[in-house]
């Protein structure tokens, strides 16, 4: 068996400090801040309390836990599909050989995802507007009757979904497109000179080798995604009547509006756990080379 | 060489010395610490000239300021005091004052105020009474304002009304809400904030207690709101949206500053506001002082059948942090800063509303800069204050609940008072002062 240099670890010291520091420190002063009771104004007094602030996430009663929950699970979810099918779709369409300004267009698609998240929700509040926004005018030209979005309590999560998958789409974009130019191009001449059509191009040659980074675009856009918090508080303050609070914004009123930090602790925990719980999932049933 | 070395050695050890001596002349001079609202230090006035007097006679202490956005005021204010690393001087939102000084971030003002002649008798009697906490005073007031009706009298003259007849009953507010509204020029009669924010509560208050009601009762231990006076108010809300259709229902989509922006823009022709319009119009408009006063309105909000003219107000305090090394120098320094002479200026520039009775005796002065001081003035012996209690914020976000389900008639305005009223008795019971 080799022996590996003693060198090796001391190049990598640097990083393993900055990672324990910077990473695991942050994520075990959480775990132990959800076990105590801790308030904004007295950050110094911790009491011990166990599980219990687990506890009261499930007696919360406005919004409940469970409906924040589903919440989060509808924006994540609608957000993560359409990230990666419309990215997907334009990387294809960006990978085409035929196309002229191609880099020009990569760049232009990464404009959402550089701009930041306030920013993107006050546009898309401007777009949502009911008089002045162009969704509605857009609407009327096909005689149909201009909607609230935003203000209507079941308008305001499919709004808020719409928001950030314009802003996520060049995330999976930018990977999908390292995915594709990753193949050798070889394989699809050889393809096309077998007759192979378009779609069994894409079934049998495509989505197979590019499989590994779809499963990255997947886990890394579900974390961030769950995360998403500022183009919510400033589309929605996630309203009315709660219909867009996810767990980001719930964990933010419980720990900063309303002073919870050990409360908002064990939010974050959750958010994380729920975050590797699909990572897990993704990995394990979408792992390249399971078939 | 011998004569280098010892060179070399008397240099060693003069240097910490004369170092030594720095520090100590530093360790002389005392630094003052505030944490204020950002928009505090747009001017001279108060903090930098009460600075510079404060100077004059302790020319040893030097004030440093920082200017923070609201949320961030009260979170850093927390965390670093927390940290035991917090300001002397902070501005405090009179709706924090029960949170800070229930977690001692605060110290006693009581005997400080008391030690200064006059102080504490100039203040107006309510504004005095809301710096305490379970009867210790806290802080000074520095500012405040008032929820008033603005209105477009060019939009009044185009619906052929008085624009010098404001209405004055709820009655007439929807009437004129109607004559206003005018979808083929995209006008509404009357805006309110319905957003996801406490400014939808904070906006209903003061029709709740024109109409009798209160926030919580008295020694803020059950909830009140949920009285006939709350459904009232209420139902007025959900008339003006629902059944008369002058106030759009997309109020609830859009942010306080929004429904500003569409009076600005003369999409809405009334509008309950805080303080008045004459900045925007003045800053954004480029309006004289004789074409804002031509243009819009400000009247006091209107009276429901037997009910009694009232308003809600908010406003600043400064006050002192346990963390102050040298609170007698900071207390005076903040003394300085509410003197009327100091004052004046900025409130006047701000179109803030004084709390002195010393400065409101200045009306003419007022008058002559913030156009409608008068209609301020007139409402402000009548103004209640939000419960300064530190579960407020979750007591607001259960009355905007109620607010919303009524808006989108999800619920009778009953039904959501009763139901948001029993949510904040559980908060209440959980109270720990």
């Amino acid at each position: 068996m080799r022996r590996r240099p003693a060198v090796g670890y001391l190049y990598i010291t640097p990083l393993v400090v900055g990672v324990l520091l910077f990473s695991i420190y942050p994520v075990i002063q959480v775990v132990w801040m959800s076990f105590h009771e801790i308030h904004l104004a007295s950050l110094r007094q911790m009491t011990w309390v166990g599980l219990q602030n687990y506890a009261e996430l499930f007696r919360i009663q406005r919004p409940t836990f469970s409906s924040v929950l589903t919440i989060t699970a509808l924006f994540v979810g609608g957000s993560v599909f359409f990230h990666v099918v419309i990215g997907l779709l334009l990387a294809l369409m960006l990978n085409a050989t035929w196309l002229k300004g191609r880099t020009f267009f990569r760049n232009l698609y990464m404009l959402p995802w550089i701009t930041s998240g306030i920013m993107v929700g006050y546009t898309w509040s401007f777009l949502f507007e009911p008089r002045a926004g162009i969704l509605n005018y857009m609407l009327s030209l096909l005689s149909l009757p201009a909607q609230s979005w935003t203000a209507d309590p079941t308008l305001a999560l499919p709004s808020i979904i719409i928001a950030n998958i314009w802003r996520g789409v060049p995330y999976s974009l930018i990977i999908l497109t390292g995915g594709l130019q990753s193949i050798n191009p070889e394989l699809n001449e050889s393809a096309i000179v077998d007759g192979a059509s378009t779609t069994q191009i894409f079934r049998l040659i495509t989505f197979p080798l590019i499989k590994s980074f779809i499963l990255l675009t997947l886990i890394l856009d579900t974390g961030l995604t769950f995360h998403v918090f500022d183009t919510i508080f400033s589309m929605t303050a996630g309203g009315p009547m709660h219909s867009t609070e996810t767990l980001a914004v719930f964990m933010y009123y419980q720990a900063f509006k309303y002073g919870k930090i050990g409360l908002g602790s064990s939010i974050s925990m959750v958010l994380l756990t729920f975050a590797l719980i699909i990572a897990i999932v993704y990995m394990r049933f979408f792992r390249p080379g399971r078939e | 060489m011998k004569r280098t070395i010892l060179w070399l050695l008397v240099l060693l050890i003069l240097f910490p010395l004369a170092l030594t001596g720095a520090e100590r002349r530093e360790s002389e001079e005392i630094v003052l610490t505030a944490m204020v609202r950002d928009y505090s230090l747009n001017y001279d006035t108060p903090w930098y000239t009460a600075a510079e007097k404060f100077s004059e006679k302790y020319p040893h202490v030097r004030i440093e300021f920082e200017g923070l956005p609201y949320n961030d005021q009260r979170e850093k204010v927390l965390i670093t005091v927390g940290a035991e690393r917090g300001p002397d001087i902070v501005m405090v939102d009179c709706i924090w004052l029960g949170e800070f000084a229930s977690n001692n971030i605060l110290i006693d003002l009581t005997s400080r105020i008391s030690a200064v002649p006059g102080l504490r008798d100039d203040y107006i009697e309510s504004f005095q009474q809301s710096s305490k906490w379970n009867g210790i005073e806290y802080g000074l007031w520095l500012w405040t304002d008032v929820r008033m009706l603005s209105y477009n009298k060019d939009l009044f003259r185009a619906a052929g009304l008085d624009p010098n007849k404001p209405p004055a009953t709820w009655a007439e507010l929807r009437e004129y809400a109607k004559k206003l509204t005018n979808p083929a020029t995209g006008v509404w009669g009357y805006a309110f904030p319905a957003f996801s924010t406490d400014h939808t509560a904070d906006r209903w208050y003061p029709f709740l207690y024109m109409a009798g009601g209160q926030i919580l009762s008295d020694d803020y231990t059950r909830a009140a709101f949920n009285s006939e006076a709350g459904v009232q108010a209420l139902q007025l809300l959900v008339d003006l949206m629902r059944n008369d259709k002058v106030s759009p229902t997309d109020l609830l989509g859009i942010s306080e500053s929004d429904v500003s922006n569409g009076f600005f823009t003369e999409k809405y022709a009334m509008q309950i506001k805080v303080g008045e319009f004459w900045a925007d119009f003045r800053d954004k408009g480029g309006l004289t002082f004789d074409e804002y006063k031509n243009k819009i309105g400000v009247a006091p909000l209107p009276v429901p059948p037997g009910g009694s003219i009232a308003t809600g107000s908010g406003g600043w305090l400064a006050a002192i942090t346990r963390d102050s090394k040298h609170p007698d120098l900071a207390f005076e320094y903040i003394t300085m800063v509410v003197e009327t002479y100091n004052m004046t200026e900025f409130l006047i520039k701000q179109g803030a509303i004084p709390t002195r009775k010393s400065m409101l005796a200045l009306e003419d002065r007022f008058l002559s800069a913030v156009p409608y001081f008068n209609v301020a003035a007139e409402v402000l012996p009548h103004t209640q204050f939000r419960p300064p209690i530190p579960e407020y914020s979750q007591i607001s976000s259960e009355i905007v609940f109620a607010i919303q389900s009524a808006l989108t008639g999800r619920a009778a305005p009953k039904a959501a008072l009763d139901l948001a009223a029993q949510r904040v008795n559980a908060i209440l019971d959980q109270r720990k002062w």
